[in-house]
């Protein structure tokens, strides 16, 4: 299942070679940049987890076993990994939010590609987003950012195609469900508030 | 009757239009979200710094992992210990069972014959 063009790259970059290693790096940093951003909200901490993904892959990558996935899928399983213990580390730290809920709007402001729809409705439902579960949330930017088939996120992800479906179709339900809440709070609230 | 056919055609109607409305709120939603989830591009300082970072970073060469041998070692070892623990302590329980079962039959025999030698 590997792409006939990262074969002998990987191969090469199996038995140390650096510049192979950093043919592969070229073609799939940007992918695995965009995961860790959508999943971290900035720029300064998708730079550094990408450079540690990247430090990761090199480290292991003699001991990568080509198990029918391309190796995509594997760079995306360290991310994954590392974005889990990046949100852990986080949420262990106290932290005083300077306003609530604009974490992920300031830190996408940095990409001005990113802000092209820059209303209420987007920062609410990138907060809605952010509530998902890590699953969840590689689902949407495997579906919206690398445009992925479904087959291709049950080959990163290590689900069936309908598996994945199916997960698309029940995250969709849940981000439409707490919307639907959020906004009921909201209209509840702001009848109290005319009262 | 045709009031009862009217009724169901109106549930129907119900039914069908909470569908389409809520199929044309995924899609709206999928809209969204495609608007929103855009692709961005890293810096490309930080692309080609790592890049240069990468290729010029030697690791050490990666010696066999003894630890890790002497663990799986320990482990087989440790299994097969208690695999012969457990079976030994099981014929034991075994054996005294059996030793108590004969005990049981034995004793009983000698009532019966004690019973048998008494006259009356």
């Amino acid at each position: 299942m590997l792409d006939s063009k990262e074969e002998p790259a990987l191969d090469r970059a199996m038995q140390g070679d650096n510049e192979a290693f950093g043919a592969l790096y070229e073609r799939y940093v940007g992918r695995i940049y965009n995961y860790v951003y959508y999943r971290t909200g900035n720029q300064h901490d998708a730079e550094d987890l990408t450079a540690r993904v990247f430090y990761r892959a090199m480290r292991h990558i003699h001991q990568y076993e080509d198990r029918g996935l391309p190796i995509s899928a594997w760079l995306y399983r360290i991310a994954h990994n590392l974005v889990a213990n990046w949100h852990r580390d986080r949420s262990r730290r106290v932290e005083i939010p300077l306003d609530d809920g604009l974490t992920f709007p300031i830190g996408l402001a940095e990409h001005p590609e990113a802000t092209l729809v820059h209303s209420e409705e987007r920062e609410r439902l990138l907060q809605i987003i952010r509530g998902l579960s890590a699953e969840r949330q590689q689902l949407l930017i495997l579906k919206f950012v690398e445009h992925m088939s479904n087959a291709e996120i049950g080959q990163i992800m290590g689900r069936t195609e309908g598996a994945v479906k199916s997960l698309y179709h029940r995250t969709l339900l849940a981000l439409r469900d707490d919307m639907e809440t959020i906004l009921a709070n909201e209209m509840s609230g702001d009848g109290e508030s005319r009262q | 009757m045709g009031n009862r056919d009217s009724n169901m055609n109106n549930l129907f109607d119900l039914l069908w239009q909470s569908k389409s409305k809520s199929s044309e709120r995924l899609m709206e939603l999928e809209t969204l979200l495609s608007a929103v989830i855009k692709p961005v591009t890293p810096r490309p300082e930080f692309i080609h710094d790592l890049r240069d970072s990468l290729i010029n970073h030697s690791y050490p060469e990666s010696k066999p992992n003894k630890k890790g041998v002497l663990q799986s070692f320990l482990l087989v070892l440790v299994g097969a210990a208690s695999t012969v623990v457990v079976f030994s302590v099981g014929m034991r329980i075994m054996a005294a069972v059996v030793g108590v079962l004969g005990l049981l039959r034995f004793s009983g025999r000698q009532f019966s014959r004690r019973r048998l030698i008494q006259p009356g």
